[in-house]
């Protein structure tokens, strides 16, 4: 028995990427023979990509197809046509409201993929979510045999000391509080800095707040940030745009705190990355957060700034709370292990195999 | 109910709870935290810029093109009046004279009008033919002001469209000055730091 993986791009560094990569490195570990199929590639990634136009010559019923779904896809067709068992492995899609006053575009393209996902619902034999949040929204599509496969977490690349810049620029007593995501309405950051604005205001202005992510194509969103920003006069929000990788290590090391408001989350990786760089995190309880932090980290159910900057001010000046957070944290992290995802992975095709 | 603010499973969430409150109680106490202040800043609405796609263009330049050539037509097109009987200066000067008898026994002639109303109605319609037979006479100039109006419309229409787009491009525009000033901040921040590292190591 094969086990192919077909996606629309494999590229250098991003969260599907990775995991296709993983995927198939579990495969091959245990002897299966795996590859990946798509549509475009990062030259560095060659030596593992196949062209998807080159699949159905030898597309097989006896062989299972793993499909990682992404909206507009030119694959799916292929996915379709194919004779294998399938699973597709869903990532989620945001939903279109919260682009609506910012995005109207990117708001019909969440709203079409919606659509397009229940295309899937026949045509595939199991349906996968990298977490029960995203498994429950197929569920609802009614996708008939369904389960979870966590994002496989490659934590080994934070094991480095990242931009010395950075750390010289940032790394000075000042509170960092860090948010690493793209700006972006369902991320809440005009709420991240209508809370920062009153923990400055009122608990420490020795304080910093550093927004990791891009914001190119949402400057409409981010005008609203500016606009927030410049009534309350909030000082030291830094917020960063499009970072490389070396960059983002660096902000991990100098964070003191991660807070997450975001409403609309089907996995969340940088939780997980700031529980792995030992910063204590507090995520608001949205989409699949909780489930996302297992147990790990302070979950909040009501985004009362007041007592939200009382705790983050807990937080900085007690190392005894901030030493069990992250001990929590660590504990958390078990469940993402390498061994425990394949062991996940190994599960679902075996069950698959015995349809 | 507060206790289901937080949750974490390692920690002693109700004793988290009472030093946020005592913390929040000290503050207020102080005079320093003020619960409207808090929801002031909680609450503060936002207000998106417009989308450019959300101003609709509803006439094409090929409309506005015909428009042209109807005004050129219209320029060449003279109003067709009715003719009117030569009036002598003295017939002008008795006219007015028995306008001014007519406006001293104004009373009286509507009380006898009002026994001669069907001989007024007459001349009503008489005159409603005679305005007739001129739209009539100047249909073709009056559908080229109709077609004018259309014109401006466009035109009022294009400009309000354009200037619309202009200033949401302008706001947009602001908006990319503001990253470009952070990034150059950034990157006067980061020039400094490499600086002062160079020459420490030399």
């Amino acid at each position: 028995m094969k086990v192919h993986q077909i996606v629309t791009s494999l590229t250098y560094g991003d969260a599907i990427s990775n995991e296709t990569l993983a995927i198939k490195k579990f495969l091959n570990e245990e002897g299966i023979e795996s590859e990946i199929y798509g549509y475009y590639h990062h030259p560095k990634l060659s030596k593992y990509f196949n062209h998807y136009s080159s699949f159905l010559s030898q597309s097989s019923k006896d062989d299972i197809l793993i499909f990682h779904f992404s909206i507009g896809s030119p694959v799916s067709k292929t996915y379709f046509q194919a004779k294998e068992k399938k699973i597709m492995i869903y990532h989620n899609i945001t939903p279109y409201k919260f682009f609506e006053n910012y995005h109207r575009i990117l708001a019909k393209e969440c709203y079409k993929g919606r659509l397009e996902l229940e295309k899937f619902v026949n045509k595939t034999d199991l349906g996968l979510g990298d977490s029960e949040y995203n498994r429950l929204e197929l569920e609802e599509l009614g996708f008939k045999k369904t389960g979870v496969l966590p994002i496989v977490m490659d934590f080994a690349k934070f094991d480095r000391d990242g931009s010395k810049i950075i750390k010289s620029l940032y790394g000075d007593d000042k509170f960092n509080i860090l948010f690493v995501g793209r700006v972006i309405p369902n991320k809440k950051i005009d709420e991240l800095v209508k809370l920062f604005a009153i923990y400055q205001k009122y608990y420490n202005p020795n304080s910093r707040l550093i927004i990791a992510g891009e914001y190119r194509g949402f400057e409409r969103y981010l005008s609203d940030i500016y606009q927030i920003i410049g009534k309350y006069q909030v000082k030291d929000v830094i917020l960063t745009g499009h970072i490389s990788f070396n960059d983002l290590v660096a902000f991990y090391k100098i964070a003191d705190l991660y807070i997450s408001l975001s409403e609309h989350e089907g996995f969340g990786v940088p939780l997980l990355e700031a529980f792995y760089n030992k910063i204590p995190v507090i995520g608001y309880d949205a989409g699949a957060v909780k489930e996302t932090m297992n147990g790990g980290g302070i979950i909040i159910k009501e985004k009362n700034f007041g007592k939200l900057g009382a705790l983050m001010e807990e937080i900085r000046t007690d190392n005894i709370l901030k030493d069990k957070i992250i001990m929590g944290q660590n504990k958390a992290l078990e469940k993402y292990s390498y061994e425990n995802i394949k062991k996940i992975l190994l599960n679902h095709i075996n069950n698959l195999k015995e349809i | 109910m507060e206790e289901k603010w937080l949750e974490a499973s390692d920690i002693n969430v109700e004793e988290i709870m009472k030093k946020i409150r005592e913390r929040v109680e000290d503050k207020k106490k102080k005079g320093i935290y003020k619960e409207e202040e808090i929801k002031d800043i909680e609450n503060v609405e936002l207000f998106p810029l417009p989308d450019i796609l959300d101003v609709p263009v509803v006439y094409s330049p090929e409309d506005l093109e015909r428009g042209f050539e109807k005004i050129k037509e219209l320029s060449n097109v003279k109003l067709i009046e009715l003719e009117k009987p030569p009036q002598s200066k003295l017939k002008i000067k008795i006219r007015n004279f028995m306008i001014k008898i007519r406006n001293k026994i104004f009373p009286l002639l509507n009380f006898i009008s009002f026994f001669t109303l069907s001989e007024l109605y007459a001349s009503v319609d008489l005159n409603k033919e005679k305005i007739n037979i001129l739209v009539d006479k100047n249909s073709e100039v009056l559908n080229l002001y109709k077609e004018h109006l259309k014109i401006l419309h466009n035109y009022i229409h294009h400009i309000t469209t354009e200037i619309t787009k202009l200033k949401i491009e302008n706001d947009e525009l602001k908006v990319r000055l503001k990253e470009i000033e952070n990034k150059l901040g950034f990157l006067e921040d980061r020039e400094r730091t490499l600086e002062k590292e160079t020459i420490e190591k030399e």
